[in-house]
C-alpha cells in the first residue's frame, strides 16, 4: 500500500482491508494525499469505474470521523437518483463502521432517515440539486441546520453540470449553501475525463480556479466497439406519420426505419440497452415498429419508449426494469432526458442519426461498459435518401457528421461549455424567486452580492436591475417591492413558487392527457387535433380515441391495431461545435475508410467525397444553384446562426444549416459584390435587433426582450471579428476552408 | 403624567439607547412629547382591560415614526395599572400562525418578556407563579385546609378554557416541585408555560400532561395566561406585538391569510366581549395595514372591521376605532423633544443644561437643510445626532456649540433589518 494509506483513519484502513483490497488505485492514492494534505478544492477526473467515489470519500470520511461536535459533515450532490442509491450502497458499510449516518435525500428516498437527520444532523447526505432547491424554499430553517456546518461538498458527474441550465442552477445553489455555512465548505468535483480541466476547475471555484488541486488519471477506459450503419430511404421524405397494422408504412413500402428496427430487433433483444432516437416522434415510430416485431414473433416486448411526454408511471416502469436488470429491456429514448433516465449500466448504446455533441455522446457511452472487463458498445444508425437532392444532399452530411463525430470521440475531444449560456436569464429568474422565499424578501443589492456577483451566473448590477424590472412588470407580477425597498413575491411569483415543478429547471406545458382504462399514458401537445374515433400511436402502441374532455384536457383511448404518430413540438436541434464542423470538412478531404463503417455507409462516404471533389465551388466556399447560393463556412451552429442574422438584417431570406447557410435570391458573384456592405452591418447591437425566437428556456417569458437581446449580444460579440475576417477572405477567392486551400489549413 | 425624578442610572441608560438609535426601556416619560390623544386612548383601553374587559389596538406609523417608543410607553403605563405585560417582535421565524414552530417561537419570546411592575425588564413568569402560590398557601393557612385544595379552588375557573386542564396540572406540578425541592421539575413547568417543549412525549414524561402549547394554540394560550394572571391578583394581561410588517412580508399568500385569520379571531372576540382581562396592542407600518394585496386589507373581513373613519382626515382624528395612526411629530413637538433630551443630559436640573434654546432651533434648521422635512417624520436619526452632539459638548467643556452644528451628520433613515451587502448605487436605490 502507498504511504497515503497511512493518512487514513484507522477504521477506514480496517474497512479497506476487510473489503479485501490489495492496493489503492492510482486515483485514490493521489486524491487522499491532495484532500488530507490541504484545504483547497479538488477536481478528480478519471474514467468510469476507476474508483473515484472512494477516492473522494475515504479521505473526506477520515476527516469527518475525526471531527468533533455536531452537524452534517459531507454533502454529496449527484444529478441522478439512481447514482445516489448506488453510492449509498457502496458507502453504507464504511459510514456505519465510522458511526456516521448516511442518508439518501431525493424525492423517492424514504422519509424516516431524513427526519432523523433533520433532528440530529451528522455524517453524510446524498442529494440531487432539485432536492437542495426544495429544502431551501420549503424548509429554510432545516437548510441552515443541515448546511451550516458542512466541511465538504462532493459534486459527482461534474462534467454533466458544465453546460446547460441544470449546471447553472447547481452553481447558484452551491453559492447559497456557502452563504449558510460558517465557512465555505471545500468542493470536491468528480468527473469523467474532460476536455479542458481548467473549465471544470473554474466552475468548481470561480473565485480562485488556480487553487483547485487537479487529479487527472489517464487510462482505465473500457475498450470501445462501435459501428456506423447506413440505411437508404427510398423517397426523399424521412419519417411517416401513419403506420398500418403490419408494422410497415401505410403505402406498403418498407422504409429505412423498418430496416433499422429489423437490425435492432435482432441485436438488442437480449440484455439491457439504450437506444437514443432523437425526437419524440422518432422514438414513437421506432418503438412501435419494434413492438410490432415482438408481437409478430410472439415474444415478450423488451423495447419500451421513454420520452418527456410519457406519463411518469410509464417512464418509471422502464427505469425500474433497467435498474433491476433481470428482464431484457431496451429503452428507446430522446436526447433531452439523458440525465433524467435513472439507470445504472447497460450492455450497449444505439443511436439514431449522427451525434451532434461529443460531450453528449461520451456521456451516453459512459453508461455502457461500466463493469470491469466489459467493453463499451455503440451503434450509430444513419438514414440517407436514396436519391439525394441538391448539393447538400449529395454531400451526405449525416454520414459525414457521424464519421467526424466518431473521429473526434476517438481523439478525446470534448466541447467546452458555452460562456453566457442562453439559459442563464431563465435560471436567474427562478433563483431570484427561490431566494426571496428562502430569505423572506431581500434588498436588490444584497441579492446581487449573494447570487450574481461572480461565477457562471454573474450578472452586472445593470442587468440584474433590468431583470428585476421585467419581473416586477404588472403583467408578469412575479415580484413587488415594499416601501423600504425589500423585494417580495408578487401574485404570479407566489403561484410559481408554490407549484411542484418549481424546483426543476425543465419546462412542462399544458397538453392533452392520454388515458387508457384509467391509466395515464402521457401527454401530447395541444396542437394535435383529437376527435373521437381518431387514431393515435403513443407509448409504442396504437390507440383509438373513445372520448375527449375538452375542459380537463383528457383524451381517453383504447387499444387498436392502427395508429397515427402525433406531432410533438419540434425541439431545436443540439448546436454543433466549430471543431465538429471543421472535422466534417477533413472527413470529406481525407481518403481513409475506417473499419467501423458498414458497407452502405462506406459507399455513402465515398459518394460524398466524390461529390465534394466535383463540387463547382466559387471563391472556395460558394455554390450558385441559380435560385439560391450556398455559403459553406465549415463552422459551428453559433457562427452560422450569426452569419444568418447578418444576411437577414441585410434583407435576405436565409436558412442556416450545419456547415453553412443558404441565401435565397442572390447569385454567387452578386454575393461577393455585397461583401463590403455586409461588413458594414457587423455591429452587434444592430444585429441583435434581427434575432427572433429568443425565448427558449423555462422562465424566459418573464425576461424583458431587451435583456434577452443583450444576452444574445454578449454571447455573439466574440464571433463578430471571426465573421468579418471570413467575409473579407471571400472576394480574394479563398473562402477560408475551400477544397483547394487544404495546404493552408 | 407627571415626570418622575430622574435617577443617574436611568439617565445613562436612556442616553446610551438614544445614541444607538433604539428605544430606551426606562425613563420614557422623560422623553415623550405630543400624542396626548393617542396615549389617552390607549390608557382607556388599559383601564377597560383592568376592569375585566378586552381591547385591541393597531398602532400604525411610518418606519421610524416612533411606534416602538410609543408601544414601550403603553407597556409601562399598563404595568403602572397593575397589569402583566408580555411583548415580542414578529420576525420571519416568529409569527401568529404557523406549522413549523414559528408561532410557538413567538409565544415563547413573549412569555420570556413577561413583565410586572416589580419586574419591568421581563422574566416575571416565575415570580407571578410564586405570588399565586403564596396567596394560596396563606389562604389555606387561615382557612385551615390543604394547600392543594386552595389551589384547586382558585384555579377552578381555568377549566372553562380550552387547554385549561393541562395548564392547571402544570401550575400544580410547579407547586408540588417547590414542596419537594425538585428544581428540575420546577424548571420543566416553566419550560412548558414558555412553550419550549416541541413534542408531546417530552412534556408527558416531564410533567404528565397530554398536550403542549403548539403553533395552533397561541391565541388560546394568551387567553389562558390572561385568566391566570387575573386569578393571581393582577389586573389583566396586555400583549404587545411589534413589527407586524413581518406578516406582510411573508412570501406565501396562504401563510399570510392564515395569520390574518388568527388576527380576525382575536379582533372578533375582543369586539364581541368574549374575553376578559386581555388587551392586544399591535405595531406595524402603513403598508401592513393598507396594502390591498398582501396587507391586512387583503383579508376582506379585516378590511371592513379596520377601515378608518372616512371623516377623520386633514388633522381630524377618530380614536374610537381599532386603528391608531401615529401622527407625525410636528416641528414644535420635536423642539420639545430636543428640550427633553437636553434636560435628561442635565439630569433634570435647569442650570446644568449644555446649550441654550436657540441651539435647539439652530439644530433643527440644520437638519431641515440636510435631509429636508423628512427629519421630523422619522425622528430617530435626528435624536441620535442630537445626543451625539450634546455628548461632545459635555465631554469637552468650554466648546462653542455654534461651529459644531455645521459638522453634524444626519443620515436619511433607512431600514436596517436586512443589511445591504454592498454599496452598489443602482441596486441600493432601485425602485421597481
Amino acid at each position: 500500500m502507498p504511504s497515503s494509506f497511512d493518512l487514513l483513519h484507522r477504521d477506514v484502513q480496517r474497512w479497506i482491508r476487510d473489503e479485501g483490497w490489495s492496493e489503492l488505485r492510482q486515483v485514490q492514492d493521489q486524491a487522499i494525499s491532495a484532500i488530507l494534505g490541504g484545504d483547497d478544492d479538488v477536481l478528480i477526473a478519471a474514467a468510469t469505474a476507476a474508483g473515484k467515489t472512494e477516492a473522494a470519500f475515504l479521505p473526506l470520511l477520515t476527516r469527518a470521523a475525526d471531527h468533533e461536535g455536531q452537524g452534517l459533515s459531507i454533502l454529496y450532490v449527484s444529478p441522478l437518483k439512481a447514482l445516489i442509491n448506488d453510492q449509498a450502497r457502496r458507502m453504507d458499510g464504511l459510514c456505519e463502521r465510522l458511526g456516521l449516518p448516511l442518508v439518501r435525500w431525493h424525492g423517492d428516498a424514504p422519509q424516516g432517515p431524513k427526519s432523523r437527520m433533520r433532528k440530529d444532523p451528522r455524517g453524510v447526505v446524498l442529494i440531487t440539486p432539485e432536492s437542495i432547491e426544495a429544502m431551501l424554499v420549503r424548509r429554510p430553517a432545516d437548510a441552515l441546520r443541515l448546511f451550516g456546518t458542512l466541511e465538504a461538498i462532493v459534486i459527482d458527474e461534474l462534467h454533466a453540470f458544465l453546460r446547460g441550465p441544470r449546471g447553472l442552477h447547481l452553481a447558484s445553489l452551491l453559492r447559497r449553501i456557502d452563504a449558510l455555512a460558517d465557512r465555505r465548505p471545500r468542493r470536491v468535483g468528480l468527473s469523467a475525463t474532460i476536455g479542458d480541466p481548467a473549465i471544470a476547475a473554474s466552475w468548481l471555484n470561480p473565485e480562485a480556479p488556480a487553487s483547485v488541486a487537479r487529479i487527472d488519471v489517464e487510462g482505465g477506459q473500457p475498450e470501445l466497439r462501435l459501428q456506423v450503419r447506413g440505411y437508404l430511404q427510398r423517397d426523399a421524405v424521412i419519417g411517416t406519420d401513419a403506420i398500418g397494422p403490419d408494422g410497415v408504412r401505410i403505402d406498403g413500402d418498407a422504409d429505412a426505419m423498418s430496416a433499422i428496427a429489423d437490425h435492432a430487433f435482432r441485436y438488442l433483444r437480449e440484455g439491457n440497452h439504450l437506444f437514443f432516437a432523437g425526437s419524440r416522434r422518432n422514438v414513437e415510430e421506432l418503438a412501435d415498429r419494434l413492438r410490432a416485431r415482438s408481437d409478430a414473433d410472439g415474444v415478450p416486448n423488451p423495447f419500451l419508449p421513454h420520452h418527456g411526454n410519457l406519463s411518469r408511471e410509464l417512464r418509471e416502469d422502464v427505469e425500474t426494469r433497467l435498474k433491476a436488470g433481470d428482464v431484457p429491456t431496451t429503452a428507446v429514448a430522446t436526447t433531452t432526458l439523458e440525465l433524467g433516465i435513472d439507470i445504472g449500466s447497460v450492455a450497449s448504446i444505439a443511436q439514431l442519426g449522427p451525434p451532434r455533441s461529443i460531450a453528449g455522446l461520451r456521456q451516453r457511452l459512459g453508461r455502457s461498459g461500466r463493469r470491469e472487463g466489459a467493453s463499451a458498445v455503440l451503434r450509430i444508425y444513419i438514414r440517407e435518401p436514396a436519391a439525394p437532392d441538391g448539393p447538400l444532399g449529395r454531400l451526405r452530411l449525416p454520414t459525414v457528421l457521424a464519421v467526424a463525430a466518431v473521429r473526434l470521440l476517438l481523439d478525446r475531444f470534448v466541447e467546452p461549455p458555452e460562456r453566457f449560456d442562453p439559459g442563464r436569464l431563465s435560471v436567474a429568474v427562478q433563483q431570484v424567486l427561490s431566494f426571496i422565499v428562502e430569505r423572506g424578501g431581500i434588498r436588490p443589492a444584497a441579492l446581487h452580492a449573494a447570487l450574481f456577483a461572480n461565477g457562471v451566473m454573474a450578472l452586472s448590477s445593470g442587468e440584474l436591475a433590468s431583470l428585476l424590472r421585467g419581473m416586477a412588470d404588472p403583467e408578469a407580477g412575479l415580484i413587488e417591492q415594499s416601501p423600504d425597498g425589500t423585494i417580495m413575491l408578487g401574485r404570479e411569483g407566489e403561484r410559481l413558487t408554490d407549484a411542484r415543478d418549481f424546483y426543476a429547471n425543465f419546462d412542462t406545458e399544458e397538453e392533452w392527457r392520454l388515458v387508457a382504462a384509467g391509466r395515464a399514458l402521457g401527454t401530447i401537445p395541444l396542437a394535435n387535433v383529437v376527435a373521437v374515433g381518431g387514431l393515435v400511436g403513443f407509448a409504442g402502441r396504437r390507440w383509438r380515441i373513445v372520448s375527449v374532455d375538452d375542459r380537463a384536457k383528457v383524451v381517453e383511448v383504447t387499444a387498436h391495431p392502427s395508429g397515427r404518430i402525433p406531432q410533438f413540438e419540434s425541439g431545436s436541434s443540439e448546436p454543433l461545435h466549430d471543431r465538429l464542423a471543421a472535422e466534417m470538412l477533413s472527413v470529406l478531404r481525407d481518403a481513409d475508410l475506417p473499419a467501423w463503417l458498414d458497407a452502405t455507409s462506406m459507399r455513402l462516404l465515398q459518394d460524398a467525397r466524390a461529390a465534394w471533389t466535383s463540387m463547382p465551388l466559387v471563391a472556395g466556399c460558394l455554390i450558385d444553384t441559380g435560385r439560391t447560393t450556398h455559403l459553406f463556412t465549415w463552422r459551428g451552429t453559433a457562427f452560422n446562426a450569426l452569419a444568418a442574422v447578418m444576411f437577414v438584417s441585410a434583407g435576405y431570406h436565409v436558412e442556416a444549416h450545419d456547415v453553412g447557410i443558404e441565401v435565397e435570391g442572390i447569385g454567387a458573384s452578386e454575393l461577393i459584390d455585397q461583401v463590403p456592405r455586409l461588413l458594414e452591418m457587423l455591429e452587434i447591437g444592430r444585429l441583435s435587433r434581427s434575432v427572433e425566437g429568443l425565448r427558449q428556456a423555462k422562465y424566459d417569458g418573464y425576461v424583458s426582450e431587451e435583456l434577452l437581446r443583450a444576452n444574445w449580444s454578449r454571447r455573439n460579440e466574440g464571433l463578430l471579428s471571426e465573421l468579418a475576417s471570413f467575409l473579407e477572405r471571400i472576394p480574394n477567392g479563398d473562402g477560408g476552408a475551400g477544397r483547394d486551400s487544404r495546404n493552408s489549413l | 403624567m407627571t415626570k418622575p425624578i430622574l435617577r443617574p442610572r436611568d439617565r445613562d441608560t436612556i442616553l446610551q439607547a438614544l445614541a444607538a438609535g433604539v428605544v430606551p426601556r426606562l425613563g420614557l416619560p422623560h422623553m415623550q412629547v405630543g400624542r396626548a390623544a393617542e396615549i389617552a386612548a390607549l390608557v382607556r383601553d388599559i383601564d377597560r382591560v383592568a376592569d375585566g374587559g378586552a381591547g385591541m389596538r393597531l398602532v400604525v406609523g411610518e418606519y421610524g415614526a416612533g411606534k416602538t417608543f410609543f408601544l414601550n410607553l403603553v407597556r409601562l403605563i399598563a404595568l403602572e395599572r397593575k397589569c402583566v405585560t408580555i411583548h415580542a417582535d414578529l420576525a420571519p421565524d416568529r409569527r401568529i400562525h404557523a406549522t413549523g414552530g414559528q408561532a410557538r417561537g413567538l409565544f415563547a419570546e413573549a412569555i420570556r418578556n413577561m413583565a410586572t411592575r416589580t419586574k419591568p425588564e421581563g422574566g416575571a413568569l416565575a415570580s407571578i407563579l410564586e405570588r399565586f402560590i403564596g396567596t394560596c398557601v396563606q389562604g389555606a393557612g387561615t382557612e385551615g385546609r390543604p394547600v392543594e385544595r386552595a389551589i384547586d379552588t382558585a384555579l377552578a375557573p381555568m377549566h372553562d378554557h380550552l387547554g385549561g386542564h393541562d395548564f392547571v396540572t402544570v401550575v400544580k406540578a410547579y407547586w408540588q416541585a417547590g414542596e419537594d425541592g425538585d428544581d428540575g421539575r420546577k424548571a420543566a413547568a416553566l419550560r412548558w408555560m414558555r412553550a419550549e417543549y416541541s413534542t408531546k412525549t417530552e412534556a408527558r414524561n416531564a410533567l404528565g400532561v397530554r398536550s403542549i402549547i403548539d403553533d395552533a394554540d397561541v391565541y388560546d394560550s394568551f387567553k389562558l395566561m390572561a385568566a391566570f394572571v387575573r386569578i393571581a391578583g393582577y389586573a389583566g394581561l396586555i400583549v404587545v406585538l411589534d413589527e407586524m410588517v413581518n406578516l406582510y412580508k411573508l412570501q406565501s399568500a396562504q401563510a399570510r391569510s392564515q395569520n390574518y385569520e388568527q388576527l380576525l379571531r382575536m379582533l372578533n372576540d375582543v369586539l364581541q366581549g368574549d374575553v376578559a382581562g386581555l388587551g392586544f396592542v399591535l405595531g406595524g407600518t402603513p403598508e401592513f395595514l393598507m396594502d390591498s394585496r398582501r396587507g391586512l386589507y387583503s383579508y376582506q373581513a379585516l378590511q371592513s372591521r379596520l377601515s378608518e373613519n372616512g371623516f377623520a382626515t386633514g388633522g381630524l382624528v377618530d380614536l374610537a376605532g381599532p386603528v391608531v395612526r401615529l401622527q407625525s411629530l410636528t416641528p414644535e413637538d420635536l423642539l420639545v423633544l430636543l428640550g427633553n433630551i437636553r434636560s435628561v443630559f442635565a439630569s433634570g436640573a435647569a442650570d446644568g443644561e449644555l446649550v441654550p434654546d436657540e441651539a435647539l432651533t439652530a439644530f433643527m434648521s440644520h437638519c431641515n437643510n440636510r435631509i429636508g422635512e423628512a427629519y421630523f417624520r422619522t425622528p430617530r436619526n435626528t435624536i441620535k445626532a442630537f445626543v451625539q452632539f450634546l455628548a461632545v459638548l459635555e465631554q469637552n467643556p468650554g466648546t462653542d456649540w455654534r461651529p459644531l452644528i455645521g459638522a453634524v451628520e444626519v443620515a436619511n433613515d433607512e431600514d436596517a433589518i436586512i443589511g445591504d451587502a454592498d454599496d452598489d448605487d443602482e441596486l441600493a436605490t432601485l425602485r421597481l
